[in-house]
């Protein structure tokens, strides 16, 4: 059988996209775990057997779509209640001295940027993507996307300050 | 304006630049109005330790507890007439509570579902509405009914459904471990409910064991039910499928993105029963059958299993009834409806399938759930095209109206028959439609496209055919030349014609649509139906490299739509076989260990699309010269073949043919099996075909070549099945084929004359495909017997042009090369004796490292090697490796091989060795 090893960063996106699975577990119970857990085991498991350049370079900016969509998600929700509820505000108040009120805001600014900034540096984006939500180094995305290590840094330092023009340090 | 590219170019400038260098730099070279933004991202630039740094896993778990903490801030709020008592959960939609009536008139406890979407706008909110509506009127003692929903105070949608105080499925099983037959009587019950559903036009979607509870009593209620439609938020793209969708159960089409229908019900059941059989309620697409006999499946079980789950809907039951009837069937042994799933691609007994398919009266539901839910995709797609709202609620009217009209029709006509089949219903309406189409030219060409889509689902060709036409007609005259529509209705009429073989059709429509696909980036369905009627012609076509590029790009948008599933796993076969077909055997191997991976994630090890991915890898392993490994892969692969007790399918045949020739050439100790297993297998496959019993004669003189037994019994099969192959353009390759084989025994008794007259056009016939060992070997054999006794047919270019091709393909460790080089050594003895040594000298270890010690073509190598070392004066050398090779063919039985016989006549026709100076 073809047995190609997966990288060490492979299992460092898979342990952090599968420690979340496990948190939301402890949260909602056994069944609502697998969707995190399974989706992400598959497109492991599948990889390591196809071990297609290609493929490896689509799990990446698909963990990162996972990663990115768990914190819209989460960032929408809050923002909603926070928009919504104007009872018990203690509650929400103790939330809130944790700035996770502002965090949410900040996180759909982000998500707003990250699609500005696909439509005119789209290489930036993808940079973003895979370091930023799927926590890849900058060496490793320049390989996966053949170019050299120098222009993805360039591309970070460019995405980095455009981000935080935007949305805020 | 400034630029993004712009701005860049004077960031990356300024970044380099010193502190102090910057602003004079930026006023002299940058627009007033673009200096602070620049001076801002340059600020922004060397800020340290903000989120950008820090884990976003962290990030997200953060937010995630701080909407825990809140979650209790909502009890004691109103949700229409409903109060909030207690919190009973939080699941993937949202928050459950426990609820009561405010006004306390009216003790019936509910549960309240608050949920996360948020719901953005007016119509977003018309939506919701509408499709709440439908729920609201569907009432059945199996369900935990729907009896509120709308937006509260705070503006969050909620739910309110009856609260049921049961077990979850899964765990209800697993506490009471019920016997097979309480099993099947639960799965009915559930069955049952699920129909009534269908029959009310209205799908779960997202049916799983912890949406069905078992009462006290022993009954079974389904929750949620269509509610998945309603928490769907219209964002479009990947997220909205990937949020929504339990991807354990869901079924692949809707991980593609399309609608639902109750066939992706019957994919979640599907996955229920084995869970339910087996035990075991992990990821559902791994279930295992259990361990051990007590609970070994039967058969039927598995086909009815198999059925519900296949990839593609057109092979499913068509709903939860006709599942339901086939669990009954099986239980009071009558023949089923479910007989192994065969694969879709395999045109013809698709069409023939549903051509002759029976339809029963569940089949009417679909037609009605997918006019009801194109109703309100209508209505959707109207709002996307940001028409007027008056507009698209005519629209939306006309839509149903026609729907309405439909069921008339069914009514009026048909009041005695009880089960108008699903064909009828889609005749009925597409004849309508032909003969009046509705007024409004966009829902005349999407009523015409989905019913052909339809017309399709129910195998009438035919009508898909016609109703494709008119809507090609309807949308060219009426529609703007770039409409999505227009380009939907040209892609369903190529996408028709390739499913009714007229690639010529196909190709027209398809070719131009396809660029204007990708020229307005559109993806989904239509893209994969123009992908998939294109691969279909160029498979045709025989045009491999386009039938790569399109297989791939087919896989990338499955991916891209929803990852993995088994529809994902056919596709990497396909591709897999292709590029095997190009000889690009590390691409091959990756797309054949990807659909490997699919097909035992969906399916487990015990499958025929396991079995067949296997297979694959097993041939790419051994075109590619990695015997050894092919072999085992072939015994493996065969033998999960023969477990599954099906018929034998076309695949087995190509599968079974290739293991018995591998086992031949390696001298394996299964050959007679794996041979017997090929002839049985075509035989029952292709009944009695000549290109199947000339290939089982090809076969076995194979065998007998290598083994070296009654050579005149191998040349003469050899003449029957060249004979049975015919003249016929397809089977050239085999032919040439054929011919090769036929050119060793010639060698080995030295008829040169007649190997220089059949090899110049096997040569021609090997290359009509792209493999390149056989026809290589063809050459050195005709090169052999040109050398030997030159005559017209001997190219004078010949060695140069092997030389020529050996060197491209030298870096290639394949054992057959071994044979090229024998051949090659024997020209070259005469005169270049020291050349034929090296030649040798480098081939031997390497075929040694693929065949068993003792074979004869290795054997046959040492001899001619020792015969090379012995003119090229290494007496001792010569003497001492002739010697072991004669000892260890007497040893395997092989002394008298004929092979070996032309060795040591050359040899003992040596005059005596000459020491060569210096050695």
């Amino acid at each position: 059988m073809v047995d190609v090893p997966c990288g060490p960063e492979f299992d460092a996106v898979y342990q952090a996209l599968h420690r979340l699975a496990r948190r939301e577990r402890h949260r909602v119970g056994a069944q609502a775990t697998l969707n995190t857990t399974a989706l992400v085991h598959e497109a492991y498991l599948d990889l390591c057997r196809g071990a297609d350049p290609r493929a490896i370079r689509d799990f990446y900016a698909y963990a990162a779509q996972v990663m990115r969509n768990l914190l819209i998600d989460a960032a929408r929700q809050r923002v909603a209640i926070k928009r919504g509820g104007q009872w018990q505000r203690t509650d929400l108040d103790a939330v809130d001295a944790a700035g996770l009120g502002d965090d949410a805001e900040q996180a759909l600014q982000l998500d707003a940027a990250l699609r500005g900034l696909a439509e005119s540096e789209p290489r930036c984006a993808r940079v973003v993507e895979l370091h930023y939500f799927a926590g890849l180094p900058l060496e490793r995305i320049a390989e996966l996307l053949e170019v050299s290590l120098r222009t993805v840094n360039r591309d970070w330092q460019f995405a980095r300050a455009w981000l935080r023009e935007q949305v805020g340090p | 304006m400034t630029s993004t590219s712009d701005l860049r170019r004077w960031f990356e400038h300024c970044a380099e630049l010193p502190a102090a260098a910057r602003t004079p730099w930026i006023e002299q070279h940058v627009p007033v109005h673009a200096r602070e933004r620049l001076h801002r991202l340059l600020a922004a630039e060397a800020l340290r330790d903000d989120w950008i740094g820090q884990d976003v896993g962290e990030r997200i778990a953060r937010l995630q507890a701080g909407l825990e903490a809140t979650s209790s801030a909502f009890i004691g709020r109103r949700c229409g007439a409903f109060r909030l008592v207690r919190e009973l959960g939080q699941g993937g939609q949202g928050i459950v509570y426990l609820g009561e009536r405010a006004a306390g008139d009216f003790d019936q406890p509910v549960a309240v579902k608050l949920l996360r979407r948020v719901i953005l706008g007016e119509q977003d909110l018309r939506d919701f509405r509408r499709e709440r509506d439908i729920l609201l009127r569907f009432d059945h003692p199996g369900i935990a009914r729907l009896i509120d929903g709308g937006i509260n105070d705070d503006g969050m949608p909620y739910l309110v459904m009856d609260y049921l105080d049961g077990d979850a499925l899964d765990a209800w099983c697993l506490r009471h471990a019920p016997t097979c037959e309480q099993v099947l009587t639960l799965f009915a019950a559930l069955c049952a409910i699920v129909a009534a559903a269908h029959r009310r036009l209205i799908v779960h979607r997202d049916l799983k064991p912890s949406n069905v509870l078992v009462m006290p009593d022993g009954s079974i209620r389904v929750l949620d039910f269509g509610i998945a439609r309603l928490l769907d938020e219209d964002d479009g793209g990947a997220r909205t499928q990937w949020r929504m969708l339990t991807p354990g159960y869901a079924a692949p089409e809707l991980l593609a993105g399309d609608a639902a229908t109750p066939a992706s019900d019957v994919h979640a059941l599907g996955l229920m029963l084995r869970q339910m059989l087996a035990l075991d309620f992990g990821d559902p697409r791994r279930t295992q059958p259990p361990a051990g006999h007590t609970r070994a499946l039967p058969r039927e079980l598995r086909w009815i299993i198999d059925r519900a789950t296949h990839a593609e809907p057109a092979q499913r039951y068509r709903d939860a009834e006709e599942l339901g009837e086939d669990i009954v069937r099986y239980r009071n042994r009558q023949p089923l409806r479910a007989h192994p799933p065969g694969r879709w691609y395999r045109l013809r007994k698709f069409v023939a399938r549903h051509r002759v398919g029976v339809l029963g009266a569940g089949v009417l539901l679909l037609a009605a759930a997918i006019g009801f839910g194109m109703a309100l995709w209508q209505a959707r797609l109207a709002r996307q095209q940001a028409h007027a709202a008056a507009q698209e609620a005519a629209r939306a009217t006309a839509v149903r109206g026609f729907v309405d009209r439909m069921f008339d029709a069914v009514r009026d006509g048909r009041a005695r028959a009880a089960e108008p089949s699903l064909r009828e219903l889609v005749a009925a309406a597409g004849n309508q439609l032909l003969r009046q189409a509705p007024a409004d030219a966009e829902v005349a060409v999407d009523l015409a496209t989905l019913f052909a889509d339809l017309a399709l689902a129910s195998g009438d060709l035919d009508l898909a055919h016609r109703l494709a036409d008119q809507a090609v007609r309807d949308a060219d005259a009426q529609l703007a030349t770039d409409a999505r529509l227009r380009l939907t209705a040209h892609v369903l009429r190529g996408y028709v014609a390739s499913k009714r073989e007229d690639f010529a059709l196909a190709a027209a429509e398809l070719q131009p649509a396809l660029a204007a696909l990708d020229r307005h980036a559109v993806h989904g369905r239509v893209l994969l139906q123009a992908l998939e009627g294109l691969q279909s012609v160029e498979n045709m076509r025989g045009d491999r490299q386009a039938y790569i590029a399109l297989a791939r790009r087919d896989i990338a948008e499955r991916r891209a739509l929803g990852g993995s599933d088994a529809a994902l796993g056919v596709g990497y076969n396909n591709l897999g076989s292709a590029l095997e077909g190009i000889e690009d055997y590390a691409g091959a191997r990756a797309a054949y260990a990807a659909a490997l991976a699919l097909a035992r994630a969906q399916h487990g090890p015990d499958n025929a699309d396991t079995a067949e991915a296997e297979c694959g890898l097993a041939s790419t392993q051994w075109r590619s010269g990695r015997w050894r490994e092919a072999l085992g892969l072939m015994r493996e692969c065969n033998a999960r073949y023969r477990s599954l007790q099906h018929a034998p399918t076309q695949p087995e045949v190509y599968a079974s043919g290739k293991w018995c020739v591998l086992e031949g050439w390696m001298l394996g100790e299964h050959t007679a099996e794996a041979c017997h297993r090929a002839d049985v297998a075509s035989d029952q496959v292709f009944a009695h075909d000549a290109d199947y019993q000339g290939e089982s004669h090809q076969r076995q003189a194979s065998w007998m070549i290598e083994r070296g037994v009654d050579y005149a019994r191998a040349e003469a099969l050899l003449v029957s099945a060249r004979t049975l192959f015919g003249e016929g353009e397809l089977n050239a390759m085999r032919r040439g084929r054929v011919d090769q084989l036929r050119a060793d025994l010639l060698l080995a008794r030295g008829a040169w004359a007649q190997v220089r007259t059949l090899l110049p056009g096997a040569i021609v016939n090997l290359r009509q495909r792209p493999f390149k060992m056989q026809p290589l070997l063809a050459q050195a054999q005709l090169l052999l017997a040109c050398s030997k006794s030159p005559g017209p047919e001997c190219p004078p270019d010949l060695r140069a042009d092997i030389e020529h091709r050996q060197q491209e393909l030298l870096p290639w460790r394949h054992p057959q090369m071994l044979q090229v080089q024998v051949l090659l050594a024997r020209v070259d003895l005469p005169r270049e004796p020291q050349a034929a040594v090296q030649r040798l000298l480098q081939a031997i270890p390497i075929a040694a490292e693929e065949l068993p010690a003792a074979h004869p073509r290795l054997l046959e190598a040492q001899l001619w090697l020792a015969l090379a070392q012995r003119r090229s004066g290494e007496c001792a050398a010569a003497a001492s490796r002739h010697a072991a090779a004669d000892t260890a063919a007497a040893q395997a039985g092989l002394s008298g091989h004929p092979l070996l016989r032309v060795a040591r006549s050359a040899w003992a026709a040596e005059p005596p060795c000459v020491p060569a100076a210096g050695s």
